[in-house]
């Protein structure tokens, strides 16, 4: 130990400095570095001034600089740089669907069939005579619901808005936005009916109520059908964003990667490889550009209507074409990584 | 063509170079203006040898550390003879026309006052 007490003191200056430069070296890719580090090391350290312990600020950052730019490198082409593109859109989209997936999972649980019936209840204003429960719910369902409806066409005589409002009021629901216009029933084309609708919401749960009550009196009352689902999680917008991130940053790594790797395979498959990357697109056509409109609509919607449809679902509604697009992709990773690769020129050593 | 780039190109026209020695001959053709760090410098050696315009020369191991020689190509040799014709070209331009440029000041042309001088 010196007369400082920092162990570190007892190493030279040129090989502390030497250390320090290696765990730099380490931000670059592996195989790059394996390929030049030694090269880049000797050159580190010939152009550092004599008695210097630790890198210059404008190494590190010239350093870092370039490490950066080996990770995000692409072969010289316009080819390159469009299949690079063309993955990162692609599994950016991926990326945010499971970002919009993930923050779904974290929101309230439907309730269950007994509290949906007696919500229904609470609407109606009296207990269902003739109630039937459709439920869509678990990890994979997109869109959550629990549909609540009163098989009977009797109806609920002397049924009000306000009263109905007024009761899910006192059972903690907040009331939100509404509307009325004239219709028919789902599976009724004989009467007009006035059609009210309005929405209520409680501990994450958006509930609709849809009122039909006949415009010409035929003795029969309202009848009363509910939807609840799932309020949209907060944070989705920052999911879908880190998402989108994520998948656009992977999508260029393995292009990059495959690309050169590629540039070493035959002829026949680079070719196999353009064939996959075009089918891949073909499939993946359809759940990226559904994703990227249901984005557009996220973020140029209305802001008093609250979304209740996860951006996800438009990703997780074509499951084939997401499958097709995966296989298609790990087939061409899995091509551009067989094969020998190019032999290393051989190292002479001088005394 | 950037200016690193023609730099590195011109310091490898008369021989193989290392890459400290790269930085070396690149600071004095540029009289200090342009440093190149070692960052910079192997992510130029990289693209230039892609490109077909540079390519190893050979490697040496001294004092334990990897010295790598880069040499130009006959490929990279005719795009930075035609890069010093078009950049020898611009500067004749230039100084021909600085030379027909009129002294708003004093009326005279800079012919005129280097003539003169």
């Amino acid at each position: 130990m010196t007369a400082t007490g920092d162990p570190k003191r007892t190493l030279p200056a040129h090989a502390e400095l030497e250390r320090w430069y290696r765990r730099l070296l380490r931000a670059y890719p592996v195989g790059y570095r394996r390929a030049h580090g030694d090269e880049i090391l000797a050159t580190l350290m010939d152009c550092a001034e004599p008695g210097r312990r630790r890198p210059a600020p404008a190494d590190v950052v010239d350093v870092a600089r370039g490490a950066v730019r080996q990770w995000f490198r692409l072969p010289v082409g316009l080819s390159a740089l469009a299949a690079a593109v063309l993955s990162a859109l692609v599994l950016a989209a991926m990326g945010a669907a499971a970002g919009s997936w993930l923050a779904w999972q974290t929101t309230a649980e439907l309730p269950s069939d007994s509290v949906a019936l007696q919500t229904t209840g609470t609407s109606a204003g009296s207990p269902l005579t003739a109630p039937h429960v459709d439920r869509r719910d678990g990890w994979w369902v997109d869109g959550r619901t629990v549909q609540v409806t009163n098989n009977d066409l009797r109806g609920f005589p002397n049924w009000t808005l306000e009263s109905a409002q007024a009761r899910l009021q006192a059972e903690g629901w907040s009331i939100g936005g509404g509307e009325e216009f004239a219709g028919t029933r789902i599976g009724d084309a004989g009467s007009t009916h006035a059609i009210q609708v309005f929405v209520a919401t409680r501990d994450g749960h958006i509930l609709t109520v849809s009122a039909y009550t006949p415009v010409v009196p035929d003795g029969t009352g309202t009848t009363i059908a509910t939807y609840i689902t799932q309020a949209p999680p907060n944070w989705e917008p920052g999911a879908i964003l880190l998402g989108w991130l994520l998948g656009a940053v992977t999508g260029w790594l393995l292009t990059g990667w495959a690309s050169y790797r590629l540039r070493h395979r035959t002829l026949l498959l680079r070719a196999a490889a353009v064939v996959l990357g075009l089918a891949a697109l073909w499939s993946a056509y359809d759940p990226t550009t559904d994703l990227y409109l249901a984005l557009g609509n996220l973020a140029f919607a209305d802001p008093g209507v609250v979304p209740t449809y996860p951006s996800y679902g438009s990703v997780m509604n074509h499951p084939r074409q997401v499958g097709l697009t995966l296989a298609l992709a790990v087939t061409i990773l899995a091509v551009a990584a067989t094969g020998a690769r190019r032999p290393a020129r051989p190292t002479t050593a001088v005394a | 063509m950037q200016e690193p780039t023609f730099l590195i190109l011109t310091a490898l026209a008369t021989g193989p170079r290392h890459g400290y020695g790269i930085t070396q001959e690149v600071a004095e053709l540029s009289e200090g203006a342009v440093t190149l760090r070692a960052g910079t410098l192997y992510g130029a050696l990289d693209r230039l040898q892609e490109q077909g315009l540079i390519t190893v020369d050979r490697q040496e191991v001294v004092d334990g550390r990897l010295r790598r020689y880069y040499q130009l190509t006959d490929l990279g040799a005719g795009r930075l003879a035609e890069q010093a014709r078009r950049l020898h070209k611009q500067a004749t331009a230039a100084e021909s026309r600085l030379r027909t440029r009129t002294n708003v000041a004093f009326g005279f042309t800079a012919t005129t006052l280097g003539a003169s001088a």
